[in-house]
């Protein structure tokens, strides 16, 4: 307890704390977005093409952070011109996915120099953020929440009913080319600090949870994002309790238990009420 | 209704632990514990080494990479290792790409009283330039002078006894420098193939001749495939017997390595294993000692 006390004090557990509470408020926010879509693999997809945007961008400028952004734009516009519907999309980005990967070693092979800032990104770094990072992500995270408050009722609308909504005429097709770019960009920069590991876990998981618990749109939305905070939070706190173990190891396994957790109060909920 | 309630006691919940540990954060203040000695940290083990060498009982040291069964292209800070480079009086990183996470460490917990040693900077490295350079046998000394000179900077009390260790540390590297030199004369130009360049500042130096294709070795450290060009010249090289040693590093093992490896023992090649960190129980100079005996071994050993 000492120790951890000790640790509170020190910045960069404090950057840590602050990522992770941007990172799992933005993904906790997209993550029943993403349930509803049936868009897991997207994410999956776009925060392993991180890897090919980071090598682009080292060979490019020498900068990882800022070629994973742009990649993530790339991909996002790929995905929605190539994958025209639902029913085709997973393996459109399965086809962008593998290429994309094969591209990414290619342009790492002309890079000279040790290229661990690119293959870095499956674990990300939460204890090495420093200010600047912590501000792009401050920055990124108000722009996606802004936006995602901005079209949050016709999105929910045209996410839960497509038919019926285009029928009112709202533009479907616009926002969920728009929803496409707020996940490529959010995963992509919280790949970058936190890993690819951890975004699965923050942007999938917790909206799953979530709909167990509650139907309505509001309450799994406010819900997943607790969840989200409860599991990355939670998360790095425990690492600094059992300092032996890296916090990515506890963030994954809290926002699977309480998915276990969830899952289990709702069986027994059901087999009480059909009695 | 129900629903409803859980609903708001889970996220009262989640709030009151979040208020709790913004209050905790904020009602700390930065303190940093100070034992007399000096605390260095050293992102793998073989720079913790030679550091503790010189400073001896008058530092703590602390290396974050040092099994050498970690890869360390694949390391995640845990929060000890982070808080051994925020409250550190000398931290030592290889750089190159090497250990990208010192930089991340040293960004996330900025310290004006932290000298932060960059050994390709001391050793005036191009960016591109093979990052082991701990095998650098023969620029060790400039190393171990620059570090010394950082530690009678920050501990000026010690100036003696650092400048006594230093000299003791020169002196133990002679022994190395006459192996390098009884191998350069000895086996001039030796070929010799490897699977990655952990060694290949030490076999320059002892002037012998490595066939393997640079791109091939790259491709290895960096986790990607060879070309099968690359692929197919090293197995030549050692199907027609044209390498007198076969260097391999146990520490990133793949299947293409592993069948390599298999090839040269059955074409009696002799193998060097070397490591990418220093194993356990052995200093640097016994670890080069190591290598290098096994390298002239097998060069005795073939023609």
């Amino acid at each position: 307890m000492d120790n951890f006390l000790l640790y509170l004090s020190q910045s960069f557990v404090q950057n840590a704390l602050l990522a992770t509470l941007l990172v799992a408020i933005i993904c906790g926010l997209i993550s029943p977005f993403v349930v509803m879509r049936k868009m897991s693999f997207a994410v999956h997809g776009t925060s392993e093409l991180a890897f090919t945007g980071a090598a682009a961008g080292l060979l490019i400028a020498n900068q990882a952070l800022i070629g994973a952004f742009g990649g993530a734009v790339v991909v996002a516009a790929l995905i929605s011109l190539l994958g025209t519907n639902e029913r085709n999309r997973d393996s459109t980005i399965g086809v962008i996915l593998a290429f994309g990967l094969g591209l990414g070693v290619l342009l790492l092979s002309f890079y000279k120099g040790f290229a661990t800032q690119a293959t870095n990104i499956l674990f990300g770094n939460i204890y090495g953020i420093s200010g600047i990072q912590l501000a792009i992500l401050l920055l990124v995270g108000v722009i996606v929440f802004a936006a995602i408050l901005a079209i949050y009722r016709p999105l929910l609308f045209s996410s839960l009913d497509p038919e019926v909504a285009t029928a009112k005429g709202i533009p479907v097709k616009t926002l969920g080319l728009a929803f496409l770019f707020i996940l490529a960009i959010t995963v992509t920069e919280a790949a970058q600090i936190v890993g690819t590991l951890l975004v699965l876990s923050l942007a999938i998981t917790p909206a799953v949870a979530a709909q167990y618990i509650s139907s309505k749109p509001i309450s799994v939305t406010v819900l997943s994002v607790a969840f989200a905070v409860i599991a990355g939070i939670g998360g790095v706190l425990l690492s600094l309790i059992f300092d032996n173990i890296k916090p990515s190891v506890f963030i994954t396994f809290i926002s699977f238990g309480i998915y276990i957790l969830v899952r289990l109060i709702a069986s027994v909920k059901s087999a009480s009420s059909a009695k | 209704m129900q629903q409803k309630r859980i609903f708001i006691s889970i996220l009262a919940l989640c709030f009151m632990a979040l208020s709790v540990i913004l209050i905790i954060i904020f009602s700390q203040q930065s303190q940093s514990q100070k034992s007399g000695k000096l605390s260095i940290v050293a992102a793998e083990n073989f720079w913790g080494d030679i550091a503790e060498q010189l400073a001896g009982d008058r530092a703590e040291v602390t290396s974050i990479i040092s099994s050498p069964s970690v890869d360390p292209h694949l390391y995640e800070s845990g929060a000890k290792d982070a808080l051994a480079v925020a409250n550190a009086d000398i931290a030592i990183a290889n750089g190159l790409g090497y250990d990208d996470f010192m930089d991340e460490l040293a960004a996330a917990s900025p310290n004006s009283g932290r000298t932060f040693i960059k050994i390709c900077d001391i050793l005036n490295s191009s960016t591109d330039a093979n990052p082991h350079l701990w095998y650098d046998v023969e620029h060790i000394s400039q190393v171990a002078s620059n570090i010394a000179a950082q530690l009678i900077a920050k501990d000026p009390a010690g100036s003696n006894y650092y400048q006594a260790n230093l000299s003791q540390f020169n002196t133990s590297l002679q022994p190395l420098l006459t192996k390098i030199d009884e191998i350069k004369t000895t086996y001039p130009q030796a070929p010799v193939a490897y699977t990655e360049r952990v060694a290949g500042y030490l076999l320059a130096e002892a002037n012998l001749d490595v066939k393997t294709p640079e791109a091939f070795a790259i491709a290895l450290e960096d986790g990607n495939e060879p070309t099968p060009a690359d692929q197919t010249t090293m197995l030549d090289l050692i199907k027609n017997k044209q390498v007198r040693a076969f260097i391999y590093n146990p520490q990133a093992d793949s299947q293409t390595t592993a069948s390599l490896k298999q090839e040269a023992e059955q074409n009696n090649i002799p193998i060097v294993e070397t490591t990418e960190t220093m194993p356990e129980n052995q200093n640097y100079q016994g670890w080069m000692q190591l290598v290098l005996d096994s390298i002239q071994k097998a060069l005795k050993n073939t023609k």
